[in-house]
């Protein structure tokens, strides 16, 4: 069962990877945004591996569903035909990004090495952990202890709800 | 050494996620399409949502304030993904293209 876990991380994590780097070197922008919901799926299944189901469903409805709607009606939007020159910049930008990913890369691993060598970062996931109810212990702590944060972010999405229609009405009214 | 492999533990999970991390970080400095470095923008965000459930679930599994902020930030990565996304179809009906590299105005 453990072997079965392991190989089932494995396998997510490359078609993770893969859809990732799909979505930067695809060239049309349809099979992008396809490639980006294959990878939002995907991290999804690792929230419902890590016993998070709550999140996983949300990621779901909020990444794979709602996000991926909303570019559609974006590139609706945009309609621009000469995809190929709208694929990438220019070779050496390309290059010495690529090279300082990197360096990023191989001093964040050396790092991360030197400071997780005091405790074993193997240890699997206890049973004990995957029989407790993270929905409770969720909604716990939305509506008490960060009840502020909550009550901040509503607010946040209401101005954007605003501004947007905002922007729109302001259009409209410029067109007439 | 096969044990590294074998047990998942906490370390391959932020592995992947910093992977992520970089890879949509490249695509936001390479890319041209403003709709895709938005859709890179994310990958970086869900990424991050990854590495706090993560050291939730591993670190303090009874008390998971990893898994409630990353709901908070699903909800301002939805946020921040609609704004950008209307600015952009305002900018679209003046410029008529989607190059970010047309939108140079504010050049200083």
């Amino acid at each position: 069962m453990e072997i079965f876990n392991s190989l089932l991380f494995y396998v997510i994590a490359f078609l993770l990877l893969f859809s990732a780097i799909a979505v930067i070197f695809m060239p049309k922008i349809v099979y992008n945004v396809i490639f980006a919901v294959f990878a939002f799926l995907l991290t999804g299944a690792y929230y419902f591996m890590l016993n998070a189901t709550f999140i996983g469903i949300c990621q779901v409805a909020i990444y794979a569903i709602a996000i991926s709607i909303l570019l559609l009606f974006a590139i609706i939007l945009t309609p621009f035909y000469k995809e190929k020159d709208l694929w990438i910049t220019f070779k050496p930008r390309i290059l010495l990004s690529a090279g300082a990913i990197f360096v990023i890369f191989i001093c964040v691993i050396l790092i991360i090495f030197e400071y997780f060598q005091s405790f074993d970062t193997t240890i699997p996931l206890k049973q004990s952990v995957l029989n407790i109810n993270t929905i409770n212990l969720i909604a716990e702590n939305i509506f008490e202890k960060y009840i502020f944060a909550y009550e901040t972010l509503s607010l946040l999405l209401l101005i954007t709800i605003i501004g947007i229609g905002a922007i729109i009405c302001k259009h409209k009214l410029e067109e007439k | 050494m096969l044990e590294i492999f074998l047990n998942i533990g906490l370390f391959h999970y932020l592995f992947v996620a910093f992977c992520l991390f970089l890879i949509g970080f490249w695509g936001v400095i390479i890319l041209k399409n403003t709709i895709k470095i938005l859709i890179c923008i994310e990958l970086m965000m869900s990424a991050v949502c990854l590495n706090m459930v993560a050291f939730s679930a591993y670190n303090c599994p009874v008390e998971i304030s990893g898994m409630t902020f990353s709901l908070f930030i699903m909800a301002i990565s939805a946020t921040q993904l609609a704004v950008g996304l209307s600015i952009l179809i305002m900018l679209f009906k003046y410029k008529k293209n989607v190059d970010i590299e047309k939108f140079e105005d504010l050049k200083g």
